[in-house]
């Protein structure tokens, strides 16, 4: 195929140009500027992120370390005492050093032998605080006449080198300690490089137990506490008009005209304690179930008005606190978002079902001609929904406990009058603590 | 660059259209061009890219851009003289499906090969020599038309 055709093609549409609208030109300039925006958005928003993390991220370390070098130390420690059993296999010439050691520090033996290694002027430095001591002593009393009972029959030290040697003494027994430790260490690793399989079976093994302890059952109790309020649902409605009395009485409108009623809500504590049951689903996500006794209080002030164009009058108003004691179960789940070894955050939901075993109303304070008190118990038992919603924060304290601190919102139907059937919408906020001991 | 843009859609917003969203491109690469050829070659390339993705995403587009594979591949040795100037030619062009206006294109304006052409847009590169060859053979019955001239399609 000849490609003249191709070329000429070519020839008129390779180069043909066309003048763009000015817009485009804009419309570039204002999709690429929003980006450097954009990054710079990012960017600080980004800085304290990354140094929350940080910190996050170094203490969670730190803690971690501290706990290494305990366990490091404990097992230094063993070694050391494994150590003490050493010298008795040893020559006749290093227990005879020993020996004389002992003596001179009569001290109970065995226990603190670990610390006579050197052999000229030796020191154990358990005693090290008793020579200091006896050296500031002497000092005081006359500098010369120092004889301190822990150095060897052949070799006493002038006062003025006493202190130097002790620090140079002190060295030694701990650079030879450390000596000793390290060789005991190495041995150790070579007798496990030994067994490698024994080794990467056990981790395995360690590893599945730590899955199924982590996957275990967690039994603990929870608690909380907050304050709650109920909503106010009668504002400005219309009260009932009792019928018109002669007497004139607060709750009747008399010759007046209608009433109108207000309510004014006030928050109350609630608390709540009971037993809980846990579940780890996965890194993410657990569940939990609880039964708990709910304390719950509020109060409300009904204001009863006449609604005049002229003049108004509050004619009645009454305070009545109400406690409600509830049996609560509810189910929960928490959505941990960040983990850490010894703490996840996230997300907490709950359900709760609420049986109400009692409620009381109090009326506190009326202010009106008939300024009674009254206390009305009320029963209305009943199944009643709620939800909660929160935020969680999860940290292991040791492989058994687990601490679990909730600050949460929940909301819900409540019905608690037999008067009045109706449900009314409560709402808590609190802070919500769960300890799992087991 | 905005005839580059202009002869792969069919209308001049569509054309404003890539043109500012490949110059969009060019920005934020501009540092990957590292000084290898012309930089008028390199957005031309940014451009014809971004005119591919712009038929692909429209659907006004992507239906004439789906090319079947087909058996029978046109041939044709006629080289019809173009008695149009660019304009008229372009728009002859811009009649074509989008699938042969793209491969042809591609193929007789831009320089690329069927081993190219096939690789951008998805295509084996017999696909694209067939497509080409229907494509010119329609653009040339349309400019034996316009000169009033007609010669028969051989098929193999």
């Amino acid at each position: 195929m000849s490609e003249q055709f191709e070329h000429k093609v070519h020839d008129l549409l390779g180069d043909i140009e066309f003048e763009p609208g000015s817009d485009v030109w804009k419309r570039v300039q204002q999709q690429i500027r929003p980006e450097k925006k954009r990054r710079r958005f990012i960017f600080w928003w980004l800085l304290p992120v990354v140094l929350a993390g940080g910190a996050l991220t170094y203490y969670f370390t730190t803690e971690n370390n501290k706990q290494q070098s305990i366990a490091k130390n404990t097992t230094s420690k063993t070694i050391s005492d494994k150590i003490e059993t050493i010298p008795l296999q040893s020559s006749s010439s290093e227990v005879k050093e020993k020996t004389i050691a002992t003596q001179t520090f009569n001290n109970d033996a065995r226990k603190k032998q670990k610390t006579i290694l050197t052999s000229t002027p030796v020191y154990i430095s358990a005693k090290n605080n008793q020579l200091k001591q006896q050296q500031k002593h002497s000092a005081n009393k006359s500098r010369s006449s120092f004889n301190p009972p822990s150095v060897n029959a052949n070799t006493s030290i002038p006062d003025n080198d006493r202190t130097s040697q002790t620090a140079a003494v002190t060295k030694t027994i701990k650079d030879s300690e450390t000596a000793s430790i390290a060789k005991q260490t190495i041995d150790q690793n070579k007798e496990e490089s030994k067994q490698p399989n024994d080794n990467t079976n056990d981790t395995a093994v360690v590893k599945k137990q730590e899955k199924k302890k982590s996957k275990k059952w967690r039994f603990g109790i929870t608690a909380d506490a907050g304050v709650s309020n109920v909503v106010a649902v009668q504002n400005n409605n219309y009260a009932p008009v009792f019928n018109s009395g002669a007497s004139g009485s607060p709750l009747t409108s008399g010759s007046f005209g209608p009433l109108k009623q207000r309510q004014q809500t006030f928050a109350g504590a609630q608390m709540g304690i009971g037993v809980i049951v846990h579940r780890t689903i996965n890194k993410h996500i657990d569940l939990s179930a609880a039964v708990s006794y709910r304390y719950q209080s509020f109060a409300v002030k009904d204001i009863i008005y006449k609604d005049s164009a002229n003049l108004q009058v509050v004619n009645y108003s009454s305070t009545a606190d109400h406690s409600l004691h509830n049996l609560q179960f509810s189910l929960g789940t928490n959505w941990y978002l960040l983990s850490r070894k010894k703490a996840r955050f996230g997300i907490t939901t709950a359900i709760d079902n609420m049986y109400l075993l009692s409620a009381h109303e109090n009326i506190s304070t009326v202010n009106a001609g008939n300024a009674s008190f009254q206390k009305n118990n009320l029963s209305n038992n009943k199944w009643q929904p709620y939800l909660r919603i929160g935020l969680t924060g999860s940290f292991t304290t040791n492989q058994h406990q687990l601490i679990q601190l909730s600050p949460y919102f929940g909301y819900g139907l409540r019905s608690f009058s037999n008067t009045n059937n109706t449900s009314q919408h409560v709402w808590q906020l609190g802070v919500k603590a769960n300890w799992y001991f087991k | 660059m905005l005839g580059v843009c202009y002869r792969y859609t069919k209308s001049m917003e569509d054309a404003e259209d890539v043109l500012q969203e490949g110059f969009v491109r060019v920005f934020k690469n501009l540092q990957s061009f590292k000084g290898e050829g012309e930089l008028g070659a390199w957005i031309r390339r940014i451009m014809v890219n971004t005119a591919l993705s712009f038929l692909k995403k429209h659907e006004v587009y992507r239906n004439e851009l789906a090319i079947k594979e087909e058996f029978l591949h046109p041939i044709s040795d006629s080289n019809p003289e173009i008695n149009l100037n660019s304009k008229d030619l372009l728009q002859l062009v811009r009649q074509l499906p989008a699938g042969y206006q793209a491969i042809f294109n591609l193929y007789a304006v831009e320089g690329y090969s069927h081993v190219e052409i096939g690789k951008m847009l998805g295509i084996s590169e017999g696909t694209s020599r067939s497509q080409y060859m229907r494509a010119r053979n329609l653009l040339i019955s349309w400019l034996e038309k316009f000169s009033g001239e007609k010669k028969k399609v051989k098929y193999v």
